[in-house]
């Protein structure tokens, strides 16, 4: 077996990875501030939930980079396509986008989200607001997502061709 | 510690952040027709009368400090935040052990050490009882009584001890707004005690010991101006507190307002921080700030003071 498999594997698990891991901190950190507010009133329980459930998006943008990967490279079918070094490493560079993208923008989007339940605890009429601003992260972990899976589309569509 | 880590507490003080008192409130508690109304108006805002006999403002922080005690991650805050009442409570102990009086009703809280136990160690004159952070201060503000020096001396020993353990505290729980609003109290309190010495006709020394270094405070010129009777304005700016220098010369009270409605502006940097201590020292200091303010609306009240001579007392508010 070459490295080129080897590189297109790494790349897809990064991308699950840090999209995972991103997800998790921001999912995290919103968590923390949601408790406190449902600590002090039950009732916004609704509302902050929407809040944290934001930055888990990454993790899923992640998984369905790796899963498109390993589906293009033949090991989700048992029988891995032959890749050279090059072709593999191009493979790695197309999950990198959702791997550094997923990691940072769910990061934030968490810390966005979490200010945005302060702001729900003190003015919940203003959730619309909140959510807004914390979905405005979303658009970078969305072009990221994009610009990986058409980086993987068209490097197969090269390969085969 | 990383700011998020405050995430849970931030969240629990914005949510009772909208039952502070506002300043439509405090004018509707000064315009009350009378100490009854006013209490009214308050259990309207979620003031309840105590069950048990438990004075009203000591229940309201009580209740804000239970909150912020079960949310705050970082221990060292909140030492920093009450250890002052600590050295307050001896305090109050030894000069009520030796005015042969109830200790018990003078005790504040919260605060980290049992106030039955700061009792029975000064009753039973066993400092060994406290902890070390109070113990050799007590035992040394005790003996000085006992020996037949002023109350007012071991009063400077506790009061002295007690920024500086503030002070130390402030700055190990990294908090800059803690350690701002604790600096500002310290110069508060080497403006009164360079002050009072010099008036009171004490020794220059007695007044150096008493006093708690604050960076870029001169002390030692602060205490040669006040015994000079010159001007201590310029010696407070070049400290770096030039919101209260021009009332450094006045009365006491003026400063005293101009450094609480100073903490007011402080802390209301901190209503927009999502994360990090500065929320939550901000609420405790909002509410102690509210409490004050009706604490002294209630007396006025009681007292028959007139609208505007409340409004002229009472500080400004957080929200």
């Amino acid at each position: 077996m070459s490295y080129g498999i080897m590189f297109a594997v790494l790349g897809g698990v990064l991308a699950a990875i840090f999209g995972g891991v991103g997800s998790a901190i921001g999912v995290g950190t919103v968590g923390r501030s949601a408790a406190g507010v449902v600590a002090e009133d039950p009732s916004k329980f609704g509302k902050v939930l929407i809040l944290q459930i934001l930055p888990g998006t990454q993790g899923l943008y992640g998984f369905l980079v790796a899963f498109l990967l390993l589906t293009r490279i033949g090991i989700m079918g048992g029988s891995p396509i032959e890749l050279t070094s090059a072709q593999g490493l191009m493979y790695f560079a197309a999950c990198l986008p959702m791997a550094v993208g997923g990691l940072i923008s769910g990061i934030h989007q968490g810390k966005a989200a979490a200010a945005g339940v302060g702001l729900v605890a003190k003015k919940p009429e203003e959730s619309g607001k909140a959510i807004i601003f914390a979905a405005m992260v979303e658009t970078y972990a969305v072009l990221a997502l994009l610009i990986s899976i058409l980086a993987i589309f068209n490097i197969t569509s090269i390969i085969t061709a | 510690m990383r700011e998020t880590e405050y995430a849970f507490a931030v969240a629990r003080v914005r949510a009772n952040e909208p039952a502070l008192l506002t300043e439509d409130d405090i004018g509707l508690l000064i315009s009350a027709e009378n100490e009854q109304s006013a209490l009214r108006i308050l259990a309207d805002r979620g003031w309840d009368e105590p069950a048990d006999g438990k004075d009203i403002f000591d229940l309201q922080a009580a209740k804000a400090w239970d909150m912020i005690e079960r949310s705050v991650p970082d221990p060292a805050l909140l030492e920093a935040m009450v250890i002052g009442n600590d050295f307050f409570n001896v305090k109050a102990a030894i000069k009520a052990v030796f005015s042969d009086i109830d200790p018990q009703e003078y005790m504040a809280s919260p605060c980290l050490c049992d106030t039955k136990t700061v009792i029975k160690a000064v009753t039973e004159n066993d400092f060994s009882l406290l902890p070390d952070y109070l113990a050799e201060y007590a035992d040394t503000a005790y003996h000085r009584i006992s020996g037949g020096e002023s109350g007012q001396s071991a009063e400077m020993i506790l009061d002295k001890a007690s920024l500086e353990k503030r002070l130390a505290l402030a700055e190990k729980s990294e908090c800059p707004l803690l350690t701002d609003i604790v600096k500002l109290g310290a110069v508060l309190s080497d403006i009164k005690i360079a002050k009072r010495c010099a008036h009171t006709g004490k020794k220059r020394e007695t007044a150096l010991e008493s006093m708690c270094p604050v960076e870029g405070l001169d002390i030692e010129a602060l205490v040669r101006a006040a015994y000079e009777g010159k001007e201590i304005r310029e010696i407070i700016a070049d400290a770096g507190f030039t919101e209260i220098a021009p009332l450094a010369d006045g009365d006491f009270s003026a400063l005293e307002m101009k450094c609480d409605n100073l903490i007011t502006e402080m802390i209301k940097k901190a209503k927009y921080d999502a994360f990090g201590p500065d929320p939550v020292v901000a609420y405790y200091y909002a509410k102690l700030a509210e409490i004050k303010n009706v604490r002294i609306i209630l007396s006025a009240k009681a007292a028959g003071v007139p609208t505007e001579t409340i409004k002229e007392r009472v500080r400004s508010v957080y929200v």
